[in-house]
């Protein structure tokens, strides 16, 4: 075996990855680590094309060491994965930079690369914990949801889920359904709001052959279909009084009849309801029966809009990245930070859909490894002029102009500020202390206090 | 018979979940009758579905097991791993030297001893 030179001994006592290549994309040295992290034998790499050794997701398409090589600007702690002999992703951090000779030359690059898995896989673990199902949220609301899902789960009674259009209460139902006991059984949902009362009314109960014009032939209601699982009524405050007549004897005697018949058939389904609009509002109107609504109301769960757990946005943009890569195939990595500001302080009338649309906008025009802000909707850079003004947009502003309105908003209360932000309260301590940001002397906190 | 193999300068792309380009060889009696290039930029297909709609046979770079799982179920005969120019490549195929130390990826040439090497045997059942 050669003896290894005091440039080999030093290479091989660094823990992150190290290899150097000629200017023809050559290795000429891979270390120890490298070995390890890439599984390949330092003998079987020297010599070889950089590209066949290293196999990652940038090779083709925005090489880091080409790009140093090309400007001479190095690039540090970029996040990509590669591609192990096993077939086995493996996600890393890499920095690269120029190697030059005596005479200032260069003779070409150097790539230093750490294995991110046990990162990775940390992060996992706490995502878990902020997941509960498909539904993803740090915010306490949510987590006091996640708590009494699997005992409301547990039994048969109806539950009203209430809260705006897009905060997931179809997810909020399906999660019901998924830790009953009726799991194995079909989740219908019924939208209420989407269908004339004729043809919900036969689209609930079903119908016989004759029972009108062109039923020529018996069909199953959605009751019947959900028969040992359990029925969601979406919108259920859209429906006519006629109706609600209907559903009221349903969920007292659990019986029902399709149309046109006069068998009576008994009703073995687990009755979820939601809806958008505040059903007791609607009973002090007039427009929905009292006695419906104590009979739907028997559990019921307030879902906060994304303005209530903007802490939750981080999250779900992640969440809507990986579902989108997979979608599109494409390797969208992360959101800059100014592109993360505006959305950050987007209002939301839409809620959680109107983000996961405004991601999916950005994932048609983005072309790179980052959605900028030029890839969001336009009524987004509009948020983000206001905020730091045109043509300042450096991070250190936005991260400025972020603190502040999340301060000013929560009357100067540190802890409800940070958890807007989505950032602990240490750190926003450390941010309002870098950047001199001033409180004023009564703060939100003081106040809560009196 | 088509073989589909992902292309990046007229060399193997090194990692098929990244290529943008698939090149299709038309071959016949161990010769190459055509190639056609097909890009997955802009289009709504991705390149492993490319690659299963338009060929018999991907020879490829490194892959993913989640993608080459996908390919292998879907009725496409994997060979990974491969490295070189695109047309020796495809001309060492035909002639049966596809595993050939040369043309194989640094980390992929030692028979059993390498996990590639091992799902390379069983994709080509």
């Amino acid at each position: 075996m050669p003896m290894k030179n005091d440039k080999d001994i030093i290479l091989d006592s660094i823990s992150d990855g190290v290899f150097t290549v000629d200017k023809n994309w050559r290795i000429t040295s891979f270390n120890k680590a490298a070995e390890t992290i890439t599984g390949i034998k330092n003998t079987d790499a020297v010599g070889s094309q950089c590209s066949y050794v290293f196999r990652a997701s940038i090779c083709e398409c925005g090489c880091a060491l080409r790009h140093t090589m090309e400007t001479g600007k190095p690039v540090t702690n970029k996040a990509i994965y590669i591609v192990r002999a096993d077939g086995v992703k493996v996600p890393v951090s890499i920095s690269t930079a120029l190697l030059r000779d005596r005479d200032g030359e260069i003779i070409g690059g150097v790539e230093t690369f750490r294995d991110l898995s046990l990162e990775e896989e940390l992060k996992r673990e706490l995502n878990k914990q902020y997941s509960f199902s498909d539904i993803i949220s740090r915010n306490h609301r949510m987590h006091e949801l996640f708590a009494l899902i699997p005992t409301i789960a547990g039994s048969l009674s109806t539950v009203l889920v209430e809260g705006a259009s897009g905060t997931g209460k179809e997810l909020v139902c399906r999660a019901i359904h998924n830790h009953s006991p009726r799991k194995n059984g079909p989740f219908i949902a019924v939208n209420c709001g989407a269908l004339p009362d004729t043809l919900l009314e036969s689209e609930l109960f079903g119908y016989k052959a004759g029972a009108f014009t062109d039923a020529r032939t018996d069909k199953k209601g959605r009751f019947a279909l959900a028969e040992g699982g359990t029925i969601l009524l979406d919108e259920i405050g859209d429906i006519s009084p006629a109706l609600q007549v209907r559903l009221l004897r349903l969920l007292q005697e659990r019986t029902y009849e399709a149309l046109g018949s006069e068998k009576t058939v008994k009703a073995d389904v687990r009755i979820l309801a939601a809806t958008n609009k505040n059903l007791e509002t609607l009973v002090n109107e007039g427009t929905f029966r009292q006695d419906l609504y104590y009979r739907i109301n028997v559990m019921k769960l307030s879902l906060p809009s994304l303005n209530e757990r903007k802490e939750d946005i981080p999250l779900l943009i992640e969440h809507f990245l990986h579902h989108f890569n997979k979608l599109t195939g494409k390797q969208i990595e992360t959101v800059s930070g100014a592109a993360m500001a505006a959305l950050m302080n987007h209002d939301y009338p839409g809620n959680i859909r109107e983000l996961e649309n405004a991601i999916e906008h950005a994932f048609v025009l983005c072309g790179g490894a980052t959605i900028l802000p030029a890839h969001l909707p336009n009524h987004y850079k509009v948020h983000l002029d206001s905020l730091i003004g045109p043509g300042a947009e450096t991070l250190e502003n936005i991260e400025i102009a972020a603190i502040n309105k999340a301060l000013k908003q929560n009357a100067f209360n540190r802890l409800a500020a940070a958890r807007d932000l989505g950032i602990h309260k240490t750190t926003l301590h450390r941010k309002i202390k870098r950047y001199g940001i001033k409180l004023p002397s009564k703060d939100g906190r003081s106040s809560q206090n009196q | 018979m088509r073989i589909a193999v992902p292309v990046w300068d007229e060399l193997v792309s090194p990692v098929l979940d990244t290529a943008q380009v698939l090149r299709i060889y038309e071959v016949d009696n161990g010769k190459i009758l055509s190639k056609k290039d097909f890009s997955c930029v802009g289009s709504d297909a991705t390149l492993p579905e490319i690659a299963v709609e338009k060929a018999d046979i991907l020879i490829c770079g490194a892959l993913s097991l989640e993608i080459e799982e996908k390919l292998i179920s879907q009725g496409l005969k994997v060979h990974p791993w491969a490295m070189g120019e695109c047309d020796t490549i495809i001309e060492h195929y035909l002639r049966g030297q596809i595993r050939c130390c040369e043309y194989t990826m640094p980390g992929c040439r030692y028979g059993k001893r390498r996990g590639c090497s091992r799902r390379r045997r069983d994709s080509s059942k």
